[in-house]
């Protein structure tokens, strides 16, 4: 692998590596002057039509003002990851210029698509990784349907990522996963487990499926070790499902301080640009405007 | 102090990823998968040979199992069925070992029964004496050759 950016954020000197490996060094207490990434959410329009879609991103969904939104983050240095998602964030018309810019900028752009908008919008996703716009693609995985609307891009990037919702999709799809990436040349797969979240349309979704959500999480927390030995896999989590699987049982206490990248909030926080405000994370109904504070002032401020 | 990601970019819009792992993560610890009813089954071994080494997560519970059996200690056997519970999610630990009887399934020695005894002061020391694939037994009893 190869050094991508290096930068010093307050105490702490941060690697950033061109297969996604960061690596921190710190003495004592890290104190972060500023996020190391930022999660964005630049449209709120998406016809996926996902039931439990914690955004409740719609047809009816407004687009951010991502001028505005450059303006907001112009304090980042390069090498801070700039994470973005939507709704749908292939369709927003500004998406090309705006990904150029913080590529000038030396921010590592990177983009979670549906895996429903992997084919009405194949060129400008070959385009943007071509160009080297955005460097991990994560794809919202809905099962095998749409799988081959996403081989022609598992050889082209090492750096896709799976997202897999505990609660929505199924343990076992990792299994799926791992072949599938290797029948389409890929290198090694990688998955990210979700948590799921009681949020937004999460919320009445899991009030009416309760119990089956809850079966399926079980399964993720009885079966989910069963992965942990296979080659050629990466598994990563957030911190929903780090809670909800109890993640550290696997570990021992000095793994988990080595590769536990930190609470919500301590190196991240989220920017909701549609409605200009700023949260800790997409699940934080605690809000704050862009208009009431500096980026920088809010992230100090969690 | 370092603390790292491994291997992703971080692509995640509403969270971070805040933990990667590989198989070539240190210090994770070994698994054990419940079976399709959900639960774990205990079903003991031969602990009495002259030279063994148990290393496997199965291994080692089976071994706390049958010193429970040996010794009636039912507080360790109520901690080690705890932590099994608790570390894979299982419905319900089975524990079928059998010391006596011409269906008997385990056999252990006394030197066996007091090292074991040293490891198993709380959950604690039971979870990583079970999982954690450092904690290891290779015993030679009244070998001297």
């Amino acid at each position: 692998m190869n050094l991508l950016h290096s930068y010093t954020n307050g105490n702490t000197h941060v690697s950033l590596y061109d297969d996604g490996t960061k690596v921190r060094e710190f003495d004592g207490k890290p104190m972060p002057a500023h996020p190391e990434s930022m999660d964005v959410k630049i449209t709120n329009y998406c016809d996926g039509g996902c039931r439990w879609c914690h955004e409740k991103s719609s047809i009816t969904g407004k687009h951010a003002d991502l001028d505005r939104l450059l303006d907001v983050i112009k304090a980042l240095p390069a090498g801070v990851e700039i994470a973005i998602g939507g709704g749908n964030p292939l369709s927003h018309p500004n998406l090309l210029p705006f990904l150029r810019e913080l590529k000038a900028r030396g921010l590592v752009a990177n983009m979670t698509v549906n895996q429903k908008h992997f084919k009405p919008n194949q060129n400008m996703i070959r385009l943007l990784l071509s160009e080297q716009l955005i460097y991990g693609l994560g794809v919202s995985y809905s099962g095998t349907k749409y799988q081959a609307d996403i081989a022609p891009f598992v050889s082209m990037t090492s750096n896709m990522v799976f997202h897999l919702i505990m609660g929505i999709n199924s343990v076992y799809e990792i299994d799926d996963l791992q072949k599938f990436v290797k029948e389409n040349g890929g290198e090694s797969c990688k998955v990210l487990v979700l948590g799921y979240k009681d949020y937004g349309n999460g919320n009445p979704h899991y009030a009416s499926h309760k119990e089956a959500i809850d079966k399926n999480k079980l399964r993720w927390f009885r079966f989910l070790s069963s992965f942990f030995k296979e080659n050629n896999l990466t598994l990563s989590f957030d911190n929903l499902a780090i809670e909800q699987l109890n993640l550290k049982r696997f570990f021992t206490d000095d793994a988990w301080k080595k590769f536990y990248m930190g609470d919500e909030g301590s190196y991240t926080c989220y920017i909701d640009a549609v409605n200009q405000k700023f949260a800790v994370c997409s699940v934080e109904p605690n809000r704050v405007s862009f208009d009431d504070s500096g980026l920088l002032t809010f992230f100090q401020s969690i | 102090m370092q603390t790292i990601r491994q291997n992703v970019f971080e692509t995640n819009s509403s969270s971070s990823h805040s933990f990667t792992c590989t198989i070539e993560t240190e210090g994770m610890l070994e698994a054990l998968v419940v079976d399709k009813m959900g639960n774990i089954t205990l079903n003991g071994g031969n602990f009495s040979k002259f030279e063994f080494y148990i290393s496997s997560a199965l291994q080692k519970a089976n071994a706390i199992a049958v010193y429970c059996e040996v010794t009636g200690n039912d507080v360790v056997r109520a901690m080690l069925e705890e932590v099994l519970l608790s570390q894979t999610g299982a419905e319900k630990v089975v524990v079928n070992v059998r010391m006596l009887g011409p269906d008997r399934n385990s056999y252990v020695s006394s030197e066996f029964l007091s090292y074991l005894e040293e490891a198993l002061g709380s959950k604690r020391d039971i979870r990583n004496f079970v999982f954690n694939p450092k904690s290891e037994i290779s015993a030679v009893y009244g070998y001297d050759g």
